[in-house]
């Protein structure tokens, strides 16, 4: 992949796992994900994902994925199935 | 037709457990056992087993276990020092229900004691040497040939039965040479471990079966599961729900105290007329059974139950004994651990008398039978 | 090159047993989620892996992978692994330790597992403490720090695992962080291709117990700390690597005292060197050449049986 894409990356956080660590948001390099009230992480900034994929792998939960607008599950795919 | 051949103690154990289908061993030198290793680190690369010298036994004893969950028969020998060790791991394969063997040739204890002198010290270790309530096999050989038998059945019964056997040895027979019958290949009903036939899904490993056991998949066949000293449910996850362990002791027990009848092996002789009786085990059994011989030729009602194995303890069979004859004497070398266990049984119906030492001699038959004869004499 | 989480999760874990009991922001999930990548990577088929663990919060991580896993008895899981990898030699056998259970309890089971060479995969989770007890000092906690024993700071020097590793002739040892993941998972898989005793120490952070007794009580500021103390493994680390170890023992190389800085048998830079720190290829496991040997005896047989 050359260049950086945005705009595109969907965030889920499975909050069955979470547990409001706190590491996600500490290395999100872009501002895209944010602490709500209770700490847990929302992504607000979803629109500066770069996909790098650093939230996804310091969560020591598997509470967190970043989703390629190929995968599946991203939204924008909700409404083709 | 068997082959008669002329081995000591250890060596039967040894080849005992070749026949058997052993094929891993690991240990840890210690007097007087160290012959079992030193046999089987030559016989076992024979018949493509492997033998392992560990670092001591507290990993002697957990390298059994690995193997085991890998399929593998396997053992290890030791003596008392070394026994004290095991016990961590011992309570491990019986909480996780790992087959294996664990062969303990009595030395006088405690600590290193009297490291070439036989003693029967251990049978209370043997019993609840790990901690935590746990039910337990453990055999006691009384001849080189039981050295022999007796270690085949311990694998039979720890692969029947998932747990731990303890062949409880001492340094009577382990050093003891006499002629045995070892049967030829294919004379020998080998035991061999029972496999799941289900799909992997549906496999309970640790499943509650009251009275029984779930055969044990080998490692890397398919039916992956976890194996942990945690008290844990069927599938063999950690749990602390109340209800589940109290199925799960349910099931301990029950697998064992429902096959007394398989489990329980002693022999007797002239117990039929016997006034008094003689319960005895291990190298001193062969003294006891001389006594009986000399006493009857002088006329004395004596009998010997020679217990094979004592632990479980054979509670109906020295229930009844208690009952039929006027005392019981048990000569064991060690202050009285099983005579106390008899007497527990008895509970008065008769007088049970112990001769007991630990000093490092044997007990003879002629100890035996003075003490037999001042019991039975007129002045008794 | 990054496995989606998801994907860890259906297909390398236990989601019976999801969420982990681990604290939030504990290091452990991290690694576990490098050693399940790496295997992913590896190609291995889960009925090939053994992950064989002991006791302690790391103990626990056995259980949460869908592998033939053993969580055994505390140090003792080398010894569990020797067997069993003696029982299967095909199979590809994890070790999985902390600090205390691989240093302390199990000291002389990892010192003897090294020496002898077997073949298995060996992951020591170092995070300066015992945690599931409660913050009590580690062989590896630092000098100076407070713990739930040391109220009044340790004084005792830190065990330093890779001295260890090449006191027993370990022919990989590699140190990784959890705050450097893919170099984790790049790591692991390295130390699988090593036939023998392959070690990785894994510093991981106990922000909740060591932190918060000692400054740091925040998981992300921890691990975002092990940048600065670790530093990149580079070649003329190598080189420092051949030197001879520092030992007492007679004829072992003289260190002048006033280079060791306080920590014998250590580093003088307190940095820890991160990367492959020992590799040697040409190892050839225990297991592999006992199963070699069997392999000659059966020949032998054969040919002297007809």
């Amino acid at each position: 992949m050359s260049g950086i894409q945005r705009g595109v990356f969907a965030i889920r956080i499975d909050r069955n796992y979470c547990k409001a660590c706190g590491l996600c948001t500490a290395w999100c390099p872009q501002g895209v994900i944010v602490e709500d009230a209770d700490l847990y992480p929302v992504t607000p900034g979803i629109a500066n994902c770069i996909n790098c994929k650093l939230c996804e792998r310091h969560c020591p939960d598997f509470a967190i994925e970043v989703l390629p607008p190929e995968h599946p599950d991203h939204p924008s795919h909700a409404s083709a199935g | 037709m068997p082959r008669f051949e002329v081995m000591h103690g250890n060596q039967a154990i040894a080849e005992g457990a070749i026949a058997a289908g052993c094929r891993f061993y690991a240990g840890y030198p210690i007097t007087p056992s160290t012959e079992i290793a030193e046999i089987l680190s030559d016989r076992l690369p024979e018949v493509d087993g492997v033998f392992v010298q560990m670092e001591d036994e507290i990993a002697s004893m957990a390298a059994i276990i690995g193997a085991s969950l890998g399929g593998t028969k396997s053992a290890t020998a030791t003596s008392g020092p070394g026994f004290s060790l095991m016990q961590e791991n011992l309570g491990f394969a019986i909480g996780s229900e790992i087959p294996c063997v664990v062969i303990n040739v009595q030395r006088v204890g405690p600590s290193t004691g009297l490291p070439t002198k036989a003693a029967q010290g251990d049978v209370m270790q043997a019993r609840w040497g790990t901690h935590g309530d746990h039910p337990i096999i453990a055999l006691s050989p009384g001849s080189v040939q039981d050295c022999f038998d007796l270690t085949v059945k311990a694998f039979e019964f720890s692969e029947k039965y998932r747990t731990p056997v303890i062949v409880l040895a001492d340094a009577m027979v382990s050093a003891l040479e006499e002629r045995i019958a070892v049967p030829c290949a294919g004379e020998l009903a080998v035991y061999e471990r029972p496999r799941p036939t289900g799909s992997p899904q549906d496999y309970l490993p640790f499943a509650f079966t009251r009275g029984g056991v779930a055969p044990l998949a080998p490692f890397g066949e398919g039916y992956r599961y976890h194996v942990t000293g945690l008290l844990h449910d069927e599938r063999g996850y950690p749990t602390e729900d109340s209800a589940l362990a109290s199925r799960w002791w349910d099931h301990m027990h029950s697998k064992i105290d429902d096959n007394l009848d398989d489990i329980l092996l002693y022999e007797e002789r002239h117990l039929e007329d016997a006034e008094v009786a003689l319960i005895a085990y291990g190298g001193t059994a062969m003294a006891a059974d001389r006594a009986v011989s000399l006493a009857r030729e002088q006329g004395i009602r004596l009998g010997l139950l020679k217990l094979q194995t004592i632990w479980p303890f054979p509670e109906a069979r020295v229930r009844a004994l208690a009952r039929a004859c006027r005392r019981i004497i048990v000569p064991e070398l060690n202050f009285g651990q099983l005579r106390a266990e008899i007497e527990r049984v008895a509970a008065g119906a008769t007088l049970v008398e112990g001769i007991n030492k630990a000093d490092g001699t044997q007990i003879t038959p002629g100890e035996i039978l003075e003490v037999v004869r001042r019991k039975t004499g007129p002045e008794a | 090159m990054n496995l989606q989480t998801s994907l860890i999760i259906r297909d390398y874990l236990r989601p019976a047993m999801l969420p982990t009991t681990w604290c939030p922001g504990c290091g452990l999930g991290i690694i576990m989620s490098s050693i399940a990548q790496a295997i992913h990577y590896q190609g291995l088929r889960k009925d090939d892996v053994a992950m064989i663990s002991g006791i302690g919060c790391t103990g626990r991580m056995s259980g949460y992978m869908d592998f033939n896993s053993i969580h055994t008895t505390h140090g003792r899981a080398p010894a569990f692994a020797t067997g069993l990898k003696m029982a299967r030699p095909d199979m590809h056998v994890f070790v999985i330790m902390g600090d205390g259970d691989a240093m302390s309890i199990g000291g002389n089971h990892l010192l003897s597992a090294m020496r002898r060479n077997i073949d298995v995969t060996a992951i020591v989770v170092n995070n300066s403490i015992y945690g599931l007890t409660g913050g009590q000092t580690s062989p590896t906690t630092p000098r100076d720090s407070k713990t739930a024993t040391a109220r009044h700071r340790t004084f005792e020097r830190a065990m330093e695992l890779e001295v260890l590793a090449r006191a027993a002739g370990a022919p990989f040892f590699a140190r990784a962080t959890v705050n450097h993941t893919a170099s984790l998972t790049k790591l692991v898989e390295r130390a699988m291709q090593i036939s023998g005793f392959a070690l990785i120490e894994v510093i991981s952070n106990c922000h909740v117990l060591y932190g918060r007794m000692n400054d740091t009580p925040e998981a992300a500021t921890m691990i975002a700390q092990m940048d600065v103390q670790t530093w990149r493994s580079t070649p003329a680390l190598q080189k420092r690597a051949e030197r001879a170890v520092r030992m007492t023992a007679a004829g072992a190389a003289s260190v002048e005292p006033e280079t060791v800085d306080g920590f014998e048998g250590m580093s003088s830079d307190q940095r820890k060197d991160r990367g492959v720190i020992i590799e040697n290829k040409g190892s050839v496991g225990f297991s592999r050449r006992y199963h070699s040997l069997l392999e000659e005896l059966r020949n032998d047989r054969r040919s002297g049986g007809e």
